[in-house]
Parts: C-alpha cells; sequence; structure tokens
C-alpha cells in the first residue's frame, strides 16, 4: 500500500510538557484519514511537524517517500496544502487577492483555476468584501480554498468545521468528499466531533497523550464497534443469573435495565426470564458510537 | 525565493498601511523641507517623521503575517525558514527605499538652491550614507518584529520607543564626543585683574583613546547618530556657506557602520527565528 504520510516515533516537547510522545502513525493514499483525540491529545502539534512550522524533538517521518531531515521535503510540501489551526488569510485582502497572493508565494506561472476554485468553495460572489467582513464559515472557506492552489493531492485540515453552523458543516464535509472521490485528493482531517468524522473518514487514528493508540480502517472500526440490544425487564438480578448460565457478556445498567452483548438468542432467551419469573418490557437493538468506542479505547489505555 | 518576493510586492501594493505611510513620508518630507527652507538652521527634527514611518509600517506589515499566520502558508508551500526571513528583510528594505525617495526627495526639492552647494562626491556621499543609515533602522525594526512575533501593535511600540530614546542619547554622546580639551577659567592676577586661563576639561575623550571609539562606534551604530552628524555637516548650507568638512569627513565611516548594525541585527533576528516554533 501507498502512504503519503508515514511518522515514526514523533516526538516533541514544549518546555517539559510532553505534546509527542513516539507517535506513529500511517496515511494510505487516496484515504480520508479521521485524526481523533480530545483536547491537547497532540493533533494540532502533529500538524504543525508535518507542515514544517516546528521540528521535532526526535523521530522523523516521510512525506511521499521523503525523510523530514531530507532537505528534498520542501519540494514533496509543494503537493499538499494545508489549514492549521485557523485559516490563514490576509483580513485586508479579497477572496481572489487573497488566492492570488497564494499562487504567487506556490510560484505558478499564472492564475489559472482562481475562479474554480472559489466556486468549489462558494465564495466567487464575494466581490470586493474584504476577508476580515467574513463570517468564520466564510473564513474557513477560504482557508480551505488557498490550501487547494497549486492542485495539492495532499489536504490537511485541522478542526475544519469549528465554530461553523450545521449548514457550513454540511458544505464542508460535502466539499471533502468530492475532493477525495474527484480527484482523490488525500484527506488528513483531526477533529473531536467524532460524529462528524464518522460520516467522512476513510481511516482513523485515535490518539491520546501525544502517540497513537489505534490505527484502523473504517469497516474494522464498524467491525469492532460492538452491537448490543438494551433489554427493559421487569428483575435484573434474574436476567443476570439467565445469562451466565448461556454465557453471553451484558452490563446491568440500572434496576430494570441492561445491555446484553453480541447475537443472544432472544426466543430462548425471554423463555428462560419466563422460567424465572422475569418479564421482558422491551428490547431495542444498538451499535456502539465512535464515541462510546472512543471512550472505552482511551479508558483501556489509561488502565493497561 | 522570487515567488516570495513577488507575493511580498503584491501585498505592499495591496497594504493600505505602506499607502498611507508612503503619503505621510511625502507630506512630512514637504513639510520639514517648507520648514527648513524658511529656518536659518538645519535640525535634525526635520528629517526624524522618516524613521516613525518605517517604524510603523514595518511593524504593522509584519506582524500582520504573524498574527494572520501568513507565514504558515509560505513554509507548508515549501519555502525555507531561512528564505522566508530573507524575503521579509529585503521587502523592508525596499519599502524603506522608496518611502526615502519620497520623503527625502521632497525635503530636498524645497531646499534645492541650498544642496546645489555640494560637489557631486558630497552629494554621492550625502545621499547613499543617509540610505544606508535608513537601511540600518529598517533592519533593526525588521528584527524586532521577529523577536516579537504574533503582535503587531507591540511591535510598532518596540519599535518607535528607541527611536524617542536614541534622539536624547545621540545629543548626549554628542556632546561627550566634542568636549572641549581646555575649559577657559577667569582668575585673579597680582594686580586683582581678572584674566583668562586655559584649564584641562576633565570631560575631554582624545580622538586617539579607546574610550573616544567606542563611545563614537556605538554613536554611528544608532541611525539617529549619524543623523545628527549630517545636520552638522549640512547645517552651514543654510547659512550659504560651504558644509563642514570635518562632519563630511567622519560620515564617510558610517556605512560601514550602517553595514554592520544590518548585519548584526539580521543575523540575530534569522538565528532567533530559525528556531522558534510557529503556531
Amino acid at each position: 500500500m501507498d502512504y503519503v504520510l508515514k511518522t515514526d516515533n514523533l516526538c516533541k516537547n514544549y518546555r517539559r510538557f510532553k505534546a509527542l510522545n513516539g507517535l506513529t502513525m500511517n496515511v494510505p493514499k487516496g484515504a480520508i484519514y479521521g485524526f481523533v483525540g480530545k483536547n491537547g491529545a497532540g493533533k494540532t502539534t502533529l500538524i504543525r511537524l508535518i507542515c514544517g512550522l516546528q521540528t521535532p524533538a526526535s523521530g522523523e517521518f516521510e512525506l511521499y517517500g521523503v525523510k523530514s531531515k531530507d532537505k528534498a521535503v520542501y519540494r514533496s510540501r509543494r503537493r499538499m496544502g494545508a489549514v492549521v489551526e485557523t485559516p490563514s488569510i490576509y483580513l485586508d485582502m479579497t477572496a481572489e487577492d487573497n488566492l492570488k497572493q497564494q499562487y504567487l508565494i506556490l510560484g505558478l506561472p499564472s492564475f489559472d483555476g482562481l475562479r474554480e476554485i472559489l466556486e468549489l468553495v462558494g465564495l466567487y460572489n464575494t466581490g470586493r468584501k474584504k476577508a476580515r467582513n467574513f463570517s468564520l464559515g466564510m473564513r474557513q472557506r477560504l482557508g480551505i480554498a488557498m490550501a487547494l492552489c497549486g492542485n495539492p493531492d495532499f489536504l490537511v485540515l485541522d478542526e475544519p468545521i469549528n465554530g461553523l453552523d450545521p449548514q457550513g458543516i454540511i458544505e464542508i464535509r460535502e466539499l471533502i468528499l468530492k475532493l477525495n472521490r474527484e480527484q482523490q485528493i488525500t484527506v488528513l482531517i483531526s477533529s473531536h466531533i467524532l460524529d462528524e468524522l464518522s460520516k467522512l473518514a476513510t481511516h482513523y487514528g485515535f490518539i491520546d497523550g501525544g502517540r497513537i493508540i489505534r490505527e484502523m480502517s473504517a469497516e474494522e472500526l464498524e467491525a469492532a464497534c460492538r452491537k448490543c440490544s438494551k433489554l427493559n425487564v421487569s428483575d435484573t438480578k434474574a436476567l443476570a443469573r439467565v445469562l451466565d448460565g448461556m454465557g453471553i457478556e451484558y452490563k446491568i445498567l440500572s434496576d430494570n435495565l441492561a445491555n446484553v452483548y453480541g447475537k443472544p438468542n432472544i426466543t430462548r432467551l425471554t423463555l428462560a426470564l419466563a422460567d424465572e419469573g422475569c418479564e421482558v418490557i422491551s428490547i431495542e437493538e444498538h451499535d456502539e458510537s465512535l464515541e462510546s468506542f472512543y471512550i472505552n479505547l482511551v479508558r483501556g489505555e489509561k488502565n493497561e | 525565493m522570487s515567488s516570495l518576493l513577488s507575493a511580498g510586492i503584491y501585498r505592499y501594493r495591496k497594504s493600505a498601511v505602506f499607502r498611507v505611510m508612503l503619503l505621510t513620508a511625502l507630506i512630512l518630507g514637504a513639510i520639514t523641507g517648507a520648514i527648513a527652507d524658511s529656518s536659518s538652521q538645519l535640525n535634525a527634527t526635520y528629517l526624524f517623521g522618516m524613521f516613525l514611518a518605517a517604524a510603523i509600517q514595518i511593524s504593522l506589515i509584519i506582524g500582520a503575517e504573524f498574527t494572520n499566520g501568513a507565514f504558515r502558508n509560505k513554509l507548508i508551500a515549501g519555502h525555507s525558514k531561512g528564505k522566508v526571513f530573507l524575503s521579509e528583510l529585503l521587502l523592508s528594505l525596499t519599502s524603506t527605499t522608496v518611502l526615502f525617495i519620497a520623503h527625502y526627495g521632497a525635503f530636498v526639492l524645497f531646499n534645492l538652491s541650498r544642496f546645489e552647494k555640494l560637489e557631486t562626491g558630497e552629494i554621492a556621499q550625502v545621499i547613499f550614507g543617509a540610505w544606508l543609515m535608513h537601511l540600518a533602522f529598517a533592519a533593526i525594526c525588521t528584527a524586532v518584529c521577529f523577536f516579537i512575533p504574533y503582535n503587531s501593535a507591540i511591535a510598532a511600540v518596540v519599535n518607535i520607543i528607541p527611536v524617542i530614546v536614541m534622539m536624547f542619547t545621540v545629543s548626549e554622546l554628542h556632546l561627550k564626543l566634542n568636549e572641549r580639551e581646555y575649559n577657559t577659567v577667569y582668575v585673579a592676577d597680582e594686580n586683582g585683574n581678572m584674566v583668562a586661563e586655559d584649564e584641562i576639561n576633565p570631560e575631554y575623550i582624545p580622538p586617539d583613546s579607546a574610550e573616544y571609539a567606542v563611545i563614537h562606534a556605538v554613536y554611528y551604530l544608532m541611525p539617529c547618530g549619524q543623523l545628527n552628524d549630517y545636520q552638522y555637516a549640512l547645517s552651514e548650507l543654510w547659512n550659504d556657506r560651504e558644509p563642514n568638512e570635518k562632519y563630511l569627513e567622519d560620515l564617510k565611516t558610517a556605512p560601514i557602520y550602517s553595514f554592520a548594525a544590518m548585519t548584526l541585527f539580521s543575523a540575530a533576528a534569522f538565528l532567533c527565528f530559525r528556531k522558534k516554533d510557529l503556531k
């Protein structure tokens, strides 16, 4: 498999604080890689390292197969575009002027494709409006537009939907999916809004305490997120006895509620409960959400 | 590098700050030129506005690069920190040159008849030396912006305050360097008549001493120190006399000090920027 980005034991310290603590990850080519972690986990720090804004304390990464310590990595960065934290835009310039500025920085010979980029992000009609008068969503979109200058094939987006309204979130999501499907752009997107990531990502990297605790594809995540049946019964003690007898994993939530994992035979279960004098009031099927999977994953790491 | 410079020129063209400072430099040059024309002496404060315009312009434009995160775009685009720093320095120096031409061009136009008394070589020396002096100041302001990133307002204040402090400091240093060797004191002779006698001035610093060389170096490393000496060199022109050759002779070394100040501050700022973790 081809990887756009590979990191090997990256470490970064800010005085005594270890922001990255041996982070190793791999971003496959053509993927939408969801980088999941809580605030302060190290997501933005990693992005700053691969964008060349900071240097690692130890470890290295490879961008398109070029090692970070190799001077050729500067050329490799020309194939990527990034929005790090807040959009890097000139507030006293219009959207078009900002893109022209970016074209000049990239050394592109002409401004071809500039209007198409503005249309793609929905900023074509902003005219002479200065960026300081843009809404937050418009500024985010302008930041993405600037990252798209020069036709990059690797896009790094650091929490791009922060502060956006629901409409804005949908537009950004559809834009990312479109770029990935139509132009095969690899996307590394960091977020702590797990529900939104679950609609986008093809691969996930879960980060906590400055290191990756699990990397998996979307298919592997779906398989790992456990299905369970939520039972509402009249006597959870009786339920517990029956499930223990059947060797089925469960979790008692309250006097009347319990989660039963795996795929129990409902007929056998209800008959067994009836023998114990326990009524089954309702049964609901649930999938474990990305959120609960992440929380269990982090808790599991802490307990190890 | 050429792409960074092209982008920078585009940015300056679009910058309201640069346009306002250019207009300010032009107007200030014209106003102070008119005031000097009607005055009986040349005062260095007439030429001060140029320093303030350059300090404000450089602080706000480079400060905005940090505040807006625009430096990130350049590094992500694959440019090294060295190239980014060098391009910003060159742009500061170029924009300062443009302000220099506007300000001093207007000043000299109002006082053309006086400057016509200078020989071609002296004109070239004055223009070249004054230009390098302003470039040194621009390099210092640029360095301050890189020492204090992410806050253009603080950088602007830090750049302006030393200008005012320098004004007073160079006056004191100029007095120290030009202390007379002997003071005239009046003493009574045997008949009770007051006669003048020369007494050694304890504040006098011999020109060939190490102390004089150090004070002179500090005086000339400060752009305002050189400006002070240009004032003294050209002040005779305001009274229809030839320029003061002593100061013109001293000012022949001024470009060396300007170049040294530019190099020292730029090198320090680059080393600081290279090590800095950008957000």
